[in-house]
């Protein structure tokens, strides 16, 4: 009986079937990036330990002059 | 559930979203002006005001948008997965909402080097702040279009039910 009801059912969407193409390249895509080597992921700015932290990304910019009110954490900026 | 206490939570998830949208908008449009203004120093405020609005702005509002919308569908006769609209638009909130809970390290971090003295001038920002546009966007016109199609559970529990 319930077999019978599933085969009857309609099927899904065709709107739903496009939203999982899409989900899917974009996983693939993401993926892809992050195998390749890419620069992607929320690690990406983050070095293992606080030592590199601190140390610009690639294309940063620095102005002339430092902020002049930003105070180093005590220690200075080794992590533990 | 009663009528009035439905059109309350209706209420707080709209706003919610509505002011995640906005947020979002706003991020974005400082994630361009920290990627393009001359003055290096337009761009590292522009870095530090994404770190605040983060965290004071996008994600209570995407936390909030995601609970109330929970509340919303279990309180109501759509359910959370009897209806594929509410399943992908639950999908899509759930991804735009862990997406920006892990990128608020990047954001961290990009603010932690404005207050040193240096503009990162990454695209990254931009990017994910116009894909979760995106996301929301959709979410949003799911829930207005509200297109047909019940799941195999919803139907089942209709026919249950009837």
């Amino acid at each position: 009986m319930e077999a019978r009801r599933d085969a009857t059912a309609p099927a899904m969407p065709r709107w739903v079937k496009a939203v999982i193409v899409v989900a899917v390249v974009v996983v693939l895509a993401v993926a892809a990036v992050v195998l390749t080597g890419g620069e992607h992921g929320p690690g990406r700015h983050t070095g293992a330990g606080d030592a590199g932290r601190h140390a610009p990304p690639p294309g940063a910019e620095r102005d002339a002059a430092p902020a002049p009110r930003h105070v180093p954490p005590a220690g200075g900026h080794a992590g533990p | 559930v009663r009528p009035q206490l439905r059109k309350l939570v209706l209420t707080a998830h709209v706003v919610a979203s509505v002011g995640w949208l906005g947020a979002l908008a706003v991020f974005l449009a400082l994630a361009l002006a920290a990627l393009v203004a001359d003055d290096p120093q337009t761009a590292r405020a522009a870095y530090l005001a994404m770190d605040v609005a983060t965290w004071t702005a996008l994600v209570p509002f995407a936390v909030a948008s995601s609970v109330t919308g929970v509340i919303e569908s279990l309180g109501t006769s759509w359910g959370l997965v009897r209806h594929y609209w509410v399943a992908v638009k639950l999908g899509l909130t759930i991804v735009a909402t862990v997406v920006l809970l892990m990128y608020t390290q990047t954001i961290g971090y990009m603010a932690e080097v404005a207050a040193d003295g240096a503009a990162p001038r990454s695209p990254s920002p931009a990017l994910h702040a116009g894909a979760g546009l995106l996301l929301l966007l959709g979410a949003t016109a799911l829930a207005v279009f509200k297109p047909r199609g019940m799941t195999r559970y919803g139907r089942r529990r209709a026919t249950r039910r009837g």
